[in-house]
């Protein structure tokens, strides 16, 4: 079980290096330990690295792990392998409360100032909380776990709908921004507003730590949970708020990100082979850093022709997992 | 004295107010005893039970447990008085055995559900006296359901609750799991003064096994040992057909 953990680590710290590495300008190992020491005198090298290289690959480690825990937490409370903040909607629902806010405010503002930053992430934790509360809501009278996911994938079209409203009637300029954040990217978040990414994300991740005793006892169902004498809506809302509130930072600064959180939860219950929550949360965590981390090296490896949108890698590994769940009948049906 | 551990008086229960399931019920369920809730299909068999644990409430009429009405019980006092054995399908393959009988020491457990060695004694010997000791580790979607059944009872007894509740224990069983989840109930309210209310289709083996019967039909329930039913005939609420009851008992 250890062994899986250090892995998991090694790989980070490997895939970390990698992404700090690799670009139009590649830069050795050597040079790294030294600009990180404060020892480099190239300039040059100073600036990518702290400026741009350390950044994005701390806002893969932190957007990987935060949607991976935030697939985790749906994935538990509505007891449904196929849950994922951008399978039932609530990806598109931050998109939506960004757009409102880009496309409608975005030219009186002058951009990436503190103040846009946190109407932004308040303009998508309004859309995800909102996409929550209804998905939760029709989840008190739709039991089927797949006729819910339905009703998300829906939401979601309602959500791309209104944001394409949006767009019709903005300008130019707001429609060019709201595009290509809508493409994901982990390298849209400055060196500047990196501290309160990793703080924010961080504490929020910390307060998923304090919710670990109802996690478990959720796998069994409301009646199981309440005959333990767990108060169901309290703990269910608070799981929900974080994981709106995770999804909201991270669609705030990098897009909608796709698959991240759908399948990251199933490749660490495969490796780990367990529900604990105990050892899930913290594994996914990890896998989510590193899945997150080989998806914005493949995009940025091949810097000739550019940087790929996230959005274009990470479907390459999460479609798969989804085809295996619905392959893997009886663990389907288990969830039903 | 011993005070009764349930009671209801005057109960009203169902889903929609203006169209309640069953009426006016009258019962106590005995210290230290099994008793058996038989009744036809759709009944309000779970639903007697979801009011009996507190999860939903009487229209009218109160459920009082150890005396006091159930309403004025928290959900976590409840959870230390209660244990239950429910239908619910559970959504956790890769939960083992082990974790899963643990989960019924949450109500006893610190904030982050960490075990202590009292815990994993009384998991242990749970494990003993259900005969389950070799199944600790396995996964429970590798159980059968007379295995899951007797994993489930195990978290249930973990909880160290005088009253259990078990809700169709022995549905899809074949017959002798059937068989020993009966006697083990049987064994369980009698050596560990337990009293258990089981609700059941399997009217041999609760003749058979319980001290009470409870028979619920769409007017009343009935409450009596099983001498008095078989003495009174009050089976016929139930088993309407003659000819279930000449196999049932023999003519």
């Amino acid at each position: 079980m250890n062994l899986k953990f250090i892995v998991v680590a090694v790989l980070i710290l490997i895939f970390g290096l990698l992404n700090i590495m690799v670009g139009s300008v590649n830069i050795p190992i050597g040079e790294i330990i030294d600009v990180i020491f404060g020892k480099s005198l190239n300039d040059i090298n100073n600036v990518i690295i702290l400026q741009s290289r350390v950044p994005q690959s701390l806002t893969a480690i932190f957007a990987g792990s935060a949607l991976s825990v935030s697939g985790l937490l749906l994935q538990t409370v509505f007891r449904n392998p196929l849950a994922g903040p951008s399978i039932l909607g609530v990806s598109t629902g931050a998109s939506f409360g960004v757009a409102l806010i880009i496309l409608s405010f975005g030219h009186l503002w002058v951009n990436n100032s503190l103040s846009y930053n946190l109407l932004i992430i308040f303009g998508a934790l309004f859309g995800a909380i909102l996409v929550l509360g209804i998905i939760l809501f029709i989840s008190n009278f739709v039991k089927n776990n797949l006729m819910l996911l339905i009703i998300g994938v829906m939401i979601s079209y309602i959500s791309s709908s209104a944001i394409s409203f949006l767009n019709f009637f903005s300008s130019a300029d707001s429609v060019k921004t709201f595009a290509v954040w809508g493409m994901g990217n982990f390298s849209g978040v400055t060196s500047e507003q990196i501290p309160f990414f990793v703080i924010s994300i961080s504490f929020f991740l910390f307060l998923t730590f304090l919710l670990v005793k109802p996690l478990d006892v959720m796998l069994l169902g409301d009646n199981y949970a309440r005959g333990v004498g767990l108060n169901i809506k309290l703990n269910r809302n608070l799981l929900l708020f974080a994981t709106g509130i995770l999804t909201a930072i991270v669609t705030a600064f990098c897009g909608p990100v796709t698959f991240i959180g759908l399948s990251v939860p199933h490749i660490s219950r495969l490796i780990l082979k367990t529900n604990s929550h105990k050892l899930l949360l913290p594994f996914t965590i990890m896998v989510g850093s590193l899945i997150a981390l080989i998806c914005n090296l493949l995009c940025i490896c091949f810097p000739k022709y550019g940087v790929l949108p996230l959005n274009v890698v990470t479907p390459l590994f999460g479609a798969p997992i989804i085809i295996y769940i619905i392959f893997n009948q009886h663990k389907l049906h288990n969830f039903n | 004295m011993t005070k009764i551990p349930i009671s209801g008086t005057q109960l009203t229960i169902g889903y929609k107010k203006n169209n309640p399931i069953l009426t006016n019920l009258n019962f106590e369920l005995k210290p230290s005893k099994l008793t058996c809730l038989l009744g036809e299909n759709g009944v309000g068999k779970s639903t007697l039970i979801q009011n009996l644990c507190g999860s939903l409430k009487p229209f009218s009429g109160e459920v009082k447990l150890f005396g006091k009405n159930i309403v004025n019980y928290s959900v976590s006092e409840i959870s230390t008085k209660i244990s239950l054995v429910l239908t619910d399908k559970i959504s956790a393959d890769l939960m083992t055995v082990y974790e899963l009988i643990a989960i019924g020491r949450i109500p006893y457990t610190g904030f982050f559900g960490g075990l202590q060695n009292a815990d994993r004694q009384i998991i242990d010997s749970a494990l003993q006296l259900l005969k389950i000791e070799h199944l600790r580790n396995c996964y429970i979607s590798e159980l059968s359901d007379g295995q899951l059944q007797k994993a489930l009872i195990a978290k249930a007894l973990v909880q160290n609750c005088p009253i259990m509740i078990l809700d169709e224990p022995t549905a899809f069983l074949d017959f002798t799991s059937k068989f020993e989840i009966m006697k083990l109930l049987s064994e369980l309210s009698k050596n560990q003064h337990l009293s258990i209310l089981v609700s059941t289709h399997d009217i041999d083996l609760a003749m058979k096994f319980a001290d009470d019967i409870w028979i619920l039909d769409k007017k009343e329930l009935i409450s009596d040992s099983v001498d008095n039913i078989l003495k009174n005939n009050e089976l016929q609420r139930i088993v309407k057909n003659s000819e279930v009851m000449d196999f049932l008992f023999g003519k």
